[in-house]
């Protein structure tokens, strides 16, 4: 009988050696990331954006709904950074407060999006003949349609609201992901250590769940990160167009929408909020694009050469 | 594989997809809590007409029976009568399909115009200065709400320089001929049309163009970058090619067709009703009307355009894939192996 001890020390160097070859590459990613100032300028961005979603509510000196009639539309000044709106409330204090809508649609709709295509699209591509012909031809009428049109349509169907615009966007999103693992799939179910496992007895559902998805992961990681940005892109603009948020919520393609009336007028109710987006997608889209150059085989090598 | 049997088999391939299509609006649109009919007949409309409407659209059958009626009607070219305009679906989408069709064309034009150039530029100056400037344009183009910059060039634009309308496609009388307003224009000896015209179009265009060029520059970029370092662009220089020859002729060719399947995909989304910076500018296309017909839970409108959408975008990759085979020989004996 081995001690306790034993077992735990043996299961650790196995664990160990296993993640040895992972942990190399963590540390090179890691170096490479350090040299590649625009991609920390993006992760930078997004931190703060999290900061501000967490907190949003406790650093805003105004409360997000306090009507202040009195102050109605004023420009940009020191007691209202932004200005307010038609209601006198505060801008600035009402875009701290939005930003968690922001995150939330984004980790929501890719948490389910991304697990839900990439386990049919892995299926796909392993089991391959029938179980590929359908998911794919699936697959390929909703690729095949105006995905914007497609979550109007859901939205629109469900009724108004964030959650509504959620479900829309996972309906839009998955398909994506299912192509992209697929296509990973038919690669990696060809190499040797698939034949090894499978020799060994390994069960399809373990082999899809042990190899083929781990190895699909960082294309899928690259594809996420820049379209973090595009679901809270496109969240916003079905809010713009009146399928999500509802009024009073401070959601930010809201604010745009409300302060469009009064854009002749007051401008920065509609130009702050806007900004806010912009900066946030880009945020996403700079870390997206440093991580492909790390998370790219080919470009990675290069990178380390030099 | 003969050309005509890849043909065919890429045409009956559309007609599955375009099945595909119809049966997952035909669900989204009929498995749906909200009452159609009271939305088409306004809110104060007594029970007999919707009555009279529901009976008109088959709404009082059951499901299977409306979706069989839908693909009966459907194979004699009838799309139906949109219950919101009272005009032929199909009528309607002729209308509008013109409008978008020209937007999406200069838009287009723009990005290829831009993005390719400044793609290769990127390449060549790998991780100089200006390739970091031209990262940030791309991205920022990509990241950019589009909804938010339309409103803001309103307000510069029209509101504050007073240089471009502030939305619509013309202001002048002009003669229907084709739809295509430039066409039209110019055949009726319309200059003033013309010039107003291409006023209308400026910014939508540029909106377009601004929010997709980042993806095509970023595309070209490594495109290139993988050509630049292939052995054949190594020999090219050791025998003493011109540097701009053996970027233009050897690298760029051969770095073609990832930027032209970006581009198609670019025209496909544009084709399919740029539906928010239509909605903005006020731009009577096929965004406009399918962003419409959706408040409306317009159905045979929603199905209609959604025909449309799904053509145009299958005709797309029909003719990308075609203008492979032309740019890379290579290809063409993949297709035949």
């Amino acid at each position: 009988m081995r001690s306790i001890q034993e077992i735990l020390s043996s299961t650790y160097r196995i664990w160990r050696a296993r993640i040895k070859p992972r942990l190399k590459e963590l540390r090179l990613s890691l170096y490479i990331v350090r040299k590649s100032p625009l991609a920390l300028i993006g992760l930078g961005i997004i931190t703060a954006f999290l900061v501000i979603a967490v907190l949003g509510d406790f650093l805003a000196p105004y409360k997000p709904l306090a009507v202040d009639i009195t102050n109605r539309l004023q420009p940009p000044s020191v007691q209202h950074f932004f200005g307010t709106d038609e209601f006198g409330r505060d801008v600035f204090s009402r875009l701290l407060s939005g930003a968690k809508y922001s995150i939330q649609t984004g980790v929501v709709v890719l948490a389910i999006a991304i697990p839900l295509g990439s386990i049919l699209g892995a299926i796909a591509g392993y089991f391959g003949g029938k179980y590929d012909e359908v998911i794919m031809r699936i697959t390929d009428v909703f690729l095949a349609f105006p995905s914007l049109i497609l979550a109007m349509a859901v939205s629109a169907a469900l009724g108004p609201s964030l959650q509504n615009v959620m479900l829309s966007l996972i309906v839009v999103w998955w398909p994506a992901y299912a192509r992209l693992v697929r296509g990973q799939a038919l690669s990696v179910r060809e190499n040797a250590y698939i034949e090894a496992a499978r020799s060994m007895g390994a069960s399809r559902v373990r082999i899809i769940f042990q190899h083929i998805l781990p190895n699909s992961i960082s294309p899928v990681i690259v594809r996420a990160t820049l379209e973090m940005g595009m679901v809270i892109i496109w969240a916003a603009g079905l809010s713009f167009l009146g399928f999500g948020a509802q009024p009073p919520s401070p959601e930010w393609g809201r604010l745009i929408t409300e302060g469009r009336i009064y854009i002749f007028q007051a401008w920065w109710i509609t130009a702050f909020p806007g900004l806010a987006i912009l900066l946030v997608v880009l945020g996403f889209n700079l870390l997206g694009d440093g991580l492909r150059d790390i998370l790219d085989p080919k470009l990675r090598r290069v990178i380390e050469v030099r | 594989m003969g050309l005509s049997r890849y043909l065919a088999r890429r045409i009956a391939l559309l007609f599955v997809v375009l099945f595909g299509l119809l049966s997952l609006t035909f669900i989204v649109s009929h498995v749906i809590p909200a009452d159609p009919v009271r939305a088409w007949a306004g809110e104060k409309s007594v029970l007999q007409s919707l009555e009279v409407i529901r009976k008109r659209y088959h709404l009082d059958q059951p499901l299977h029976i409306q979706y069989l009626l839908y693909f009966q009607d459907l194979l004699q070219g009838n799309l139906g009568l949109s219950p919101v305009t009272n005009r032929a679906v199909l009528w309607d989408l002729g209308f509008f399909f013109p409008a978008t069709m020209e937007l999406a064309l200069i838009s287009l034009a723009l990005v290829m115009a831009v993005g390719i150039p400044l793609g290769v530029v990127s390449a060549v100056k790998r991780n100089k200065l200006i390739d970091h400037l031209l990262r940030v344009f791309s991205l920022t183009g990509t990241s950019m709400p589009v909804f938010w910059l339309a409103i803001m060039l309103q307000l510069v634009f029209y509101f504050q320089l007073g240089w471009f309308p502030i939305g619509g496609r013309v202001s002048v009388p002009w003669t229907r001929v084709t739809g295509f307003i430039f066409v039209d224009t110019l055949v009726t000896g319309n200059l003033v049309g013309f010039a107003d015209a291409a006023r209308h179009i400026a910014l939508p265009a540029f909106v377009l163009a601004f929010t997709s060029v980042g993806f095509v520059v970023r595309i070209t970029r490594s495109s290139m970058l993988e050509t630049l370092g292939a052995d054949y662009v190594r020999t090219a220089r050791s025998k003493g090619v011109p540097e701009h020859t053996v970027i233009l002729r050897h690298a760029l060719k051969n770095a073609l067709i990832p930027p032209i399947t970006a581009l198609a995909f670019i025209f496909g989304n544009l084709l399919q009703g740029a539906v928010i910076t239509e909605t903005v500018f006020n731009w009577p296309g096929l965004g406009t009307y399918a962003a419409g017909s959706i408040t409306f839970l317009d159905f045979p409108a929603i199905m209609g355009f959604t025909i449309v959408a799904g053509i145009s975008v299958a005709v797309v990759n029909l003719v990308t894939d075609m203008l492979y085979v032309a740019i890379d020989p290579r290809i063409r004996s993949l297709e035949s192996g």
